[in-house]
């Protein structure tokens, strides 16, 4: 018993807080175990936590990218743009080239040239913010008729009773989880970050897989920006702004170290239910977006703050 | 006391979980004296300087300063007594200027906490003019030559009115002209009062600059002697002793003698000049030297961390010359470095993760990486290695330095090494680890795998290999067999260095 509390509360603490959280939830509000309301609560977290994904990605590979939001927000603008003069697949197919371009800027700039990523990343949700503002004049951007069935079915779709969009972050976090801890692939980007000096000694292209992280973190920002386009036919300026801040907290709530080497995409999407289930009763009990802000950006600190502060004691 | 020392060390002992590191060292260092501290690698000179500046404390036995007894509990009790230190690495700020670097911590402020320009350069220009020499105050240390930095640490010493100048190879990184000019300041700090323990691994500097030599032995006083009443070859043989063989590793006879690898007049940078030699597969080649010879980076070049510029390298009978770890990887060159914490292994991964990093492709099935497979195949390997330091799953930041090791080695070895480089494999070890990891290279050697074996342990390299190369300052300086004393391969090297400068 004794060993269990131990490796439930070593490696499991985020998930055992979230299911007493949601049973407690369960008891006061009765229908927040509905099927309902589970779904809602899945499809609201959905294009958070393909961002999520890739920040997971990022961080254990010791970077950090914030432009995600504003990627998520071009991508989201190209994609409704496009279809005005090509099919919606094919607009898809170069809006996850345009992400993956971006993340690949990032790689190279953070990781070839030595640019601190958390600057590189700071500079480019500038560069990217501003070519949404070029691209859509300021205006929220509309698809505003002649959205195809198809494309809508990604953002507004069910799969029997279950969102599309959920089932693409179901889809996403496994594949996810199977990339970083089933293949090689995976292992060496723990190892970059976990100690970038010893993996450069067993032969590992230390580059190449740091920057490979960054394309997956923008890759998955596209996708995200496609699901939103999808589900709201309208992309503002300003969408996907703070979206960075919440991937992040889901990262490191979900236990993945700041410092790099270690992580888990299963964990990372507890992260991010957690944080949807709080925003959830925040606003069943009326407490203002303003203070969730705070709380949000304390939530963090704790988070961090805890394994930082075990990682200096060692 | 009687007044006359400024230091005086009385009886410290210090051990490290079961290990005499000092065994009832005694050491006086009187007003105004250079004294140098001589011995072996490992012979608990640093320690000695630790336990000085209260970086570690003793375990029994009394540090005096000044006819007071002080134990210092931490370096800024015995700065603040005019205690001063200077390592190999210097401990300026590079961006500052020198007047900032020479007053950090200790500024002169006027009214509001203002600093006090004029008066820490006047008195920055009266420890120069004091000491016969001229600096520019306001010259950014980056900008200065290693020499000019070392001098500086000392007027900031002279500045701060210490009288005790701890020295730890302050000469390492200079060149022979301004070698001799630090040493000609050190004779000058004599008339100044000021006490120095010297410690320096080049004799011929020592007695140039020493009033006397204390040395130790296995962290114990050898002896203390005048330096006008010794010869340089007196103190290599109290350095050395009669030198005491453990235990006997076996090694067995080499069958083929057609060379693996072959460097022909190798040159990297400076570091390394001309290298020529031959490691045949099932050789262990050891190589040894003083701090500084070269050897870490004759280790990266061969892995593909350094490129040399001049000079041929053929492996297995073709040009050699890694990019990369991985070009080196691919020929079946690896390195076990030297830095086991931060070059060789991930401290918070799993034991098993730490060893099958280099071959995954192998762990592989249908659905990716079988973790039972990794486990299985770690604990095959850590068993023939008599490995005791827990299941495979353990994270290896909670083991031993020993058994770290084994990991660092391990993760080759399972790829089936044809060269293998240890760069200091045994460092921080004890006897019985160190005896361990000595029987492991053997046991590869017997398979045909070709090592080369770089310590700065002259005993370890006669231990274990099969033909010793002495490096000094990027040059092979000699060949001997194991059965050489060390004496005579210290000799050796010490020769090279007066032929170099006749």
């Amino acid at each position: 018993m004794k060993f269990f509390l131990n490796e439930v509360l070593e490696n499991h603490l985020i998930l055992a807080i979230f299911i007493v959280f949601c049973a407690g939830l369960s008891l006061m509000t009765p229908n927040f175990l509905s099927t309902e309301n589970i779904f809602n609560i899945l499809r609201q977290s959905s294009i958070i936590g393909i961002i999520a994904v890739g920040a997971t990605f990022v961080i254990i590979g010791a970077g950090f990218d914030i432009s995600v939001g504003s990627v998520l927000a071009l991508c989201g603008a190209l994609t409704l743009g496009l279809q005005y003069s090509m099919h919606w697949a094919l607009a898809c197919v170069i809006v996850l080239a345009v992400g993956s371009v971006i993340g690949l800027c990032n790689g190279i700039l953070s990781v070839t040239i030595g640019i601190p990523s958390i600057i590189v990343t700071l500079a480019m949700m500038s560069v990217v913010r501003g070519l949404v503002y070029l691209y859509s004049d300021g205006y929220p951007f509309t698809l505003v008729e002649g959205a195809s069935e198809g494309f809508t079915f990604i953002g507004q779709g069910d799969v029997g009773f279950i969102p599309f969009p959920v089932i693409l972050l179901f889809v996403v976090v496994i594949v996810g989880q199977w990339f970083l801890v089933k293949t090689r692939h995976g292992r060496y980007i723990c190892a970059i970050g976990g100690n970038k000096e010893a993996a450069r000694y067993s032969g590992i292209a230390v580059d190449k897989y740091q920057v490979l992280t960054f394309v997956i973190g923008g890759v998955l920002a596209a996708i995200a920006g496609i699901v939103y386009a999808s589900r709201l036919l309208s992309v503002s300026p300003l969408a996907g702004q703070g979206y960075e801040l919440d991937a992040i907290a889901a990262v490191v709530i979900g236990g993945t170290s700041v410092s790099g080497g270690q992580g888990s995409v299963l964990k990372t999407l507890v992260g991010v239910l957690l944080l949807a289930v709080i925003g959830n009763t925040f606003n069943l009990m009326g407490i203002p977006v303003y203070s969730q802000l705070i709380i949000k950006g304390v939530i963090i600190l704790v988070a961090v703050g805890l394994d930082s502060y075990a990682r200096k004691r060692r | 006391m009687d007044g006359l020392n400024i230091l005086e060390i009385k009886k410290v002992s210090k051990s490290f979980i079961g290990i005499d590191a000092l065994k009832q060292v005694d050491l006086t260092i009187r007003h105004g004296e250079t004294l140098a501290l001589l011995g072996e690698n490992g012979a608990g000179k640093s320690t000695l300087i630790k336990i000085i500046l209260g970086v570690e404390q003793a375990s029994s036995g009394d540090v005096w300063f000044d006819g007071n007894l002080k134990n210092y509990s931490s370096p800024n009790d015995a700065y603040k007594d005019g205690i001063s230190a200077m390592f190999q690495e210097t401990s300026l700020v590079p961006q500052l200027t020198v007047l900032q670097n020479v007053f950090l911590g200790a500024e002169i402020l006027k009214f509001f906490g203002q600093l006090d320009e004029e008066t820490m350069l006047q008195r920055f220009e009266n420890t120069c003019k004091d000491m016969g020499l001229q600096l520019d105050p306001h010259a950014l240390v980056e900008s200065l030559s290693a020499a000019n930095q070392k001098l500086i640490e000392i007027v900031k010493a002279l500045t701060k009115k210490s009288r005790f100048i701890v020295m730890d190879e302050p000469t390492d990184s200079l060149s022979p002209a301004d070698t001799e000019r630090l040493l000609n300041i050190i004779q000058n700090l004599k008339s100044q009062n000021v006490g120095v323990l010297y410690i320096s691994h080049k004799l011929e500097e020592v007695f140039k600059v020493a009033d006397r030599i204390t040395v130790l032995r296995d962290g114990q006083n050898v002896s203390t002697v005048d330096t006008s009443k010794c010869t340089i070859a007196e103190v290599i043989t109290s350095m050395v002793g009669e030198s005491v063989e453990t235990n006997v590793i076996e090694k067995d006879e080499i069958i083929s003698n057609l060379p693996l690898l072959k460097l022909s007049k190798l040159s990297v940078g400076e570091t390394l000049n001309e290298i020529s030699l031959e490691v045949c597969p099932g050789e262990v080649v050891g190589m040894t030297g003083l701090i500084g010879s070269g050897k870490t980076k004759l280790a990266k070049t061969l892995f593909g961390l350094s490129h040399y510029d001049a000079g041929e390298l053929v492996f297995n009978g073709k040009d050699y010359k890694p990019e990369n770890p991985k070009d080196a990887i691919k020929e079946g060159v690896y390195l076990a470095p030297e830095d086991r914490k931060t070059q060789g292994l991930y401290l918070d991964f799993e034991i098993y993760k730490n060893i099958t990093i280099t071959n995954l492709p192998d762990f592989l099935g249908v659905y990716g990486l079988i973790q039972s497979k990794e486990i299985t195949a770690s604990e095959q390997l850590l068993s023939s290695m008599s490995f005791r330091g827990g299941t495979p799953t353990k994270r290896v930041r909670k083991l031993s330095g020993g058994n770290q090791q084994k990991i660092v080695v391990s993760k080759w070895l399972h790829r089936q090494p044809k060269l293998l480089i240890l760069d200091e494999p045994t460092k921080g070890m004890d006897v019985k680890a160190r005896q361990e990891i000595m029987n492991i290279v053997r046991k590869l050697a017997k398979n045909d795998c070709a090592v080369l074996y770089l310590t700065s342990d002259f005993n370890e390299a006669k231990q274990v290999s099969d033909r010793v190369l002495l490096l000094h300052e990027g040059r092979l300086v000699g060949e001997v067999e194991p059965t050489e004393s060390v004496e005579n391969m210290m000799q050796l090297i010490f020769n090279s260095e007066t032929v170099e400068k006749s």
